[in-house]
């Protein structure tokens, strides 16, 4: 197994699972945070590097930019993973996947440019709580 | 400990019921999807207010084993049984979780005080509100969603937001967040002579494909009554700041029960744009579209998605952009549905 990169985050990542869901259509991929109410659109380079993240959680940018199957810039590739982070799409990994048949560096295609749109326009009906602000009294409570 | 607190209640429901029920209640049969369901609103002596958006569901002399029981809980003194849980371990979808672990289903909408409860192995639910008046203006429109939502989960049916025409029996799914037109492009149709099946929510059965009417109310903005004059005598209700129509009163000859899909149209409404026009899309944008406006309004979880995302899968997909010309709004979408049907 590989030694892994230096993490700049400040711990190793992996794609969030709870109340997050991805859904790959090839030319994009749109990612719902129920968490949070956001849902995003992930197209180019953003879709081979969130299935990396995907099929290998626990490495950082560093590690991805030299074992990830495309020619990524380092500072394009940290970018992006922060911004994943920040969403909350990314969470703290406690180990790493094995890694023994990742792509050769000499081989790599170049990664397309990083799309990565944030959608919030529901955010505020998704977040909704049915039962919050109720006066949760014996009985059936009522909204404030 | 919990599960028998569930079952206590369960059984005081079941208890309840029976010594409530009178013989001037009012029953009826109604067609929900692919099953027939018995009604029985327990205190109402004639056909409640909110019975008429689902009117066109009525069905007559069909045997059913699934009987839906309503209550009005100010009718009863608020004899109803009493909660046990604990408020604050309701889940902000409204589900309560210690019945899902007991094996039924139970959810509560605070706004009307609506509870609902779902027994999957006898076959029966009650939908119970604290009182008929204090519901929101919507449920005029939109009646009883939080029961039939989670009723058709128990049949693998969906409930989508979404529109719905149809031409020769063939339909389109007319999809996009409040505002992008479902409604005005459905009445758009209806008044072009198009079949209807719901301008806010319909169900679908995902294996077969096919979309099943639910509600028959059909609401617009004040302005726009005008542009509709073929419709203009029947907008002769309002819900929350709309004027609304019932079709299958109206125009009972264009209101359909289900349809085969064949499209899914994303609306994209343009102030400035006169005529209508389409282009197909990826299947990307209609899930767009689609999916997180319904899991806002429903509060849906992740299992959901999967199950509405085989819709999309299988379906063409266009985005239909739409102007102020209401007539060529219908022509687009009967272009679309011809096209299909070759």
């Amino acid at each position: 197994m590989e030694e892994r990169g230096i993490p700049e985050i400040g711990f190793y990542l992996k794609v969030a699972t709870q109340g997050v869901h991805s859904q790959d259509f090839g030319d994009e991929l749109v990612v719902l945070n129920l968490n949070t109410g956001k849902y995003y659109s992930l197209r180019g380079g953003a879709v081979p590097i969130w299935n990396f993240l995907k099929d290998y959680p626990g490495y950082d940018s560093e590690f991805i930019a030299r074992k990830g199957p495309f020619d990524a810039k380092l500072t394009d590739l940290h970018k992006f993973i922060s911004q994943l982070h920040q969403e909350g799409l990314l969470v703290e990994s406690e180990k790493a996947a094995e890694v023994d048949s990742l792509h050769q560096e000499s081989s790599k295609p170049a990664l397309e440019e990083i799309s990565f749109e944030i959608f919030e326009d529901m955010q505020s009906l998704l977040l909704l709580d049915p039962i919050h602000d109720v006066d949760a009294k014996v009985g059936w409570p009522k909204q404030k | 400990m919990s599960q028998n607190l569930v079952d206590q209640f369960v059984e005081q429901i079941q208890v309840w019921i029976p010594g409530h029920q009178k013989p001037t209640d009012f029953r009826t049969q109604i067609v929900l999807g692919t099953e027939n369901v018995n009604t029985h609103f327990l205190g109402w002596k004639t056909e409640p207010t909110h019975f008429r958006a689902i009117k066109h569901l009525e069905t007559k002399n069909v045997k059913s084993g699934t009987t839906f029981f309503f209550v009005d809980r100010s009718r009863f003194e608020d004899s109803f049984p009493k909660p046990f849980w604990n408020w604050n371990e309701v889940l902000p979808s409204g589900k309560l979780p210690e019945f899902e672990e007991a094996g039924y289903s139970a959810y509560y909408q605070s706004v009307g005080e609506v509870f609902i409860f779902i027994h999957p192995v006898q076959n029966w639910a009650v939908w119970v509100c604290g009182n008929e008046k204090d519901l929101p203006e919507w449920e005029l429109a939109a009646p009883y969603r939080l029961l039939f939502q989670h009723w058709f989960k128990s049949k693998n049916l969906l409930l989508l937001h979404s529109a719905s025409v149809a031409l020769s029996g063939k339909a389109v799914l007319l999809v996009g967040p409040g505002g992008k037109g479902k409604s005005t492009t459905s009445l758009a149709c209806l008044q072009a002579g198009l079949q209807y099946l719901g301008d806010d929510f319909v169900i679908i059965n995902p294996n077969s494909l096919e979309v099943h009417s639910l509600y028959q109310s059909g609401k617009i903005s004040p302005g726009l009554v005008a542009s509709m004059p073929e419709l203009l005598p029947f907008f002769n209700s309002k819900v929350a700041e709309k004027q609304c129509l019932f079709v299958g009163d109206s125009r009972p000859g264009q209101m359909l029960q289900k349809a085969d899909l064949v499209a899914i149209l994303v609306l994209d409404f343009q102030a400035n744009w006169t005529t209508s026009g389409f282009i197909e899309i990826g299947k990307s944008e209609a899930f767009k579209a689609l999916i997180p406006n319904t899991l806002a309004l429903l509060h849906e979880d992740l299992g959901w998605i999967q199950r509405a995302n085989t819709v999309i899968s299988g379906l063409t997909c266009y985005r239909l952009q739409t102007g102020t010309d209401f007539a060529s709004i219908a022509t687009t979408v009967q272009d679309i549905l011809q096209n299909q049907n070759a």
